[in-house]
């Protein structure tokens, strides 16, 4: 009897070490935190935020301020108020300039990381030879435990791939 | 004898090595099978008469219309929240791996799901059909 319990167990190992199902499932809901290309983007746009804010905020404020001591002084101050009302306007535009220069190499980035994902995607449809690969969106119903699941070996992969993604703020929009 | 004995033993093993390497050769032959169902998601989600059931009692119902209409399209919402429960109590029920709409499961090869769109109604018939309207006074 051994040698067919071998053979048995054989057949079985073997056919479980190459079997893959022909559809794959990937949940991409937490890839800001699972990819460390996004959350590491995520986090230099927080920085980029802050440091802009710090750029801008002291000077503001302290031109309001004055503007709003010059406003209590009365109507002779006239001049001077137009003028910190001017230089008011220009910080806010230039400040506005630099949130639409960190938006576009944040959408410039985020292209990056969906063009690495559907690479990703491929090179998981070759690696299991499956027919498809599905976005969790796009079923109706996926049983948790269904061995369809690949969002694993997606991140895998695609932290594999690109591990990091700069943030370029000098670059044109794409 | 012996070595009669011995072929016989050897067999199984062969049978066994056989399968492996054509499990190794034939990737598509080691494909994992799954149980995939299919579902019209649009007939489901606006295409069904539960809809045209519920809107039809706006001529019905006596009472200010504006409330009677809010009421229609809370009881419609509430059909939609439940779409998905209903879709997931028909899958376990038939120990499905996937349920997809019928679009999708064509693009992913499987035109031959069997399709689940009447069992799912059939649930939201029996827990919206009858039920009256919650209608703000």
């Amino acid at each position: 009897m051994k040698p067919l319990v071998l053979a048995t167990w054989l057949a079985v190992s073997a056919g479980a070490a190459v079997a893959s199902p022909p559809i794959l499932v990937v949940d991409l809901s937490e890839a800001y935190s699972r990819s460390t290309a996004l959350a590491g983007l995520l986090a230099d746009v927080d920085r980029q935020l802050q440091a802009l804010s710090a750029r801008h905020r002291p000077g503001l404020d302290r031109l309001r301020s004055e503007l709003g001591k010059l406003k209590q002084q009365g109507a002779g101050t006239r001049d001077p108020q137009l003028a910190i009302a001017k230089q008011i306007s220009d910080i806010e535009t230039a400040a506005e300039l630099e949130q639409d220069q960190l938006s576009i190499a944040n959408q410039n980035a985020i292209a990056i990381v969906n063009a690495a994902i559907a690479a990703v995607k491929s090179t998981l449809k070759e690696e299991t030879q499956a027919r498809i690969v599905l976005d969790v969106q796009e079923t109706q119903y996926l049983r948790p435990t269904c061995a369809c699941i690949a969002t694993e070996r997606l991140y895998e992969l695609l932290n594999a791939t690109l591990p990091r993604v700069e943030l370029r703020l000098d670059a044109a929009p794409q | 004898m012996t070595g009669l004995i011995g072929k016989r033993k050897q067999a199984p093993c062969r049978a066994a090595l056989a399968l492996l390497l054509s499990c190794a050769l034939s990737p598509a032959a080691a494909k994992e099978t799954l149980l995939v169902l299919s579902v019209d998601a649009e007939y489901l989600e606006s295409g069904m008469p539960l809809y045209g059931q519920i809107g039809a009692q706006l001529a019905l119902i006596k009472g200010e219309r504006d409330a009677i209409a809010l009421a229609i399209e809370l009881r419609r919402s509430e059909v939609l929240t439940a779409l998905p429960e209903a879709i997931a109590k028909v899958a376990q029920a038939a120990n499905a791996d996937l349920v997809l709409d019928r679009s999708v499961a064509e693009r992913a090869g499987e035109p031959a799901a069997r399709d689940i769109t009447p069992e799912v109604e059939r649930i939201l018939v029996a827990q919206f059909g009858q039920r009256a309207l919650e209608i703000e006074q």
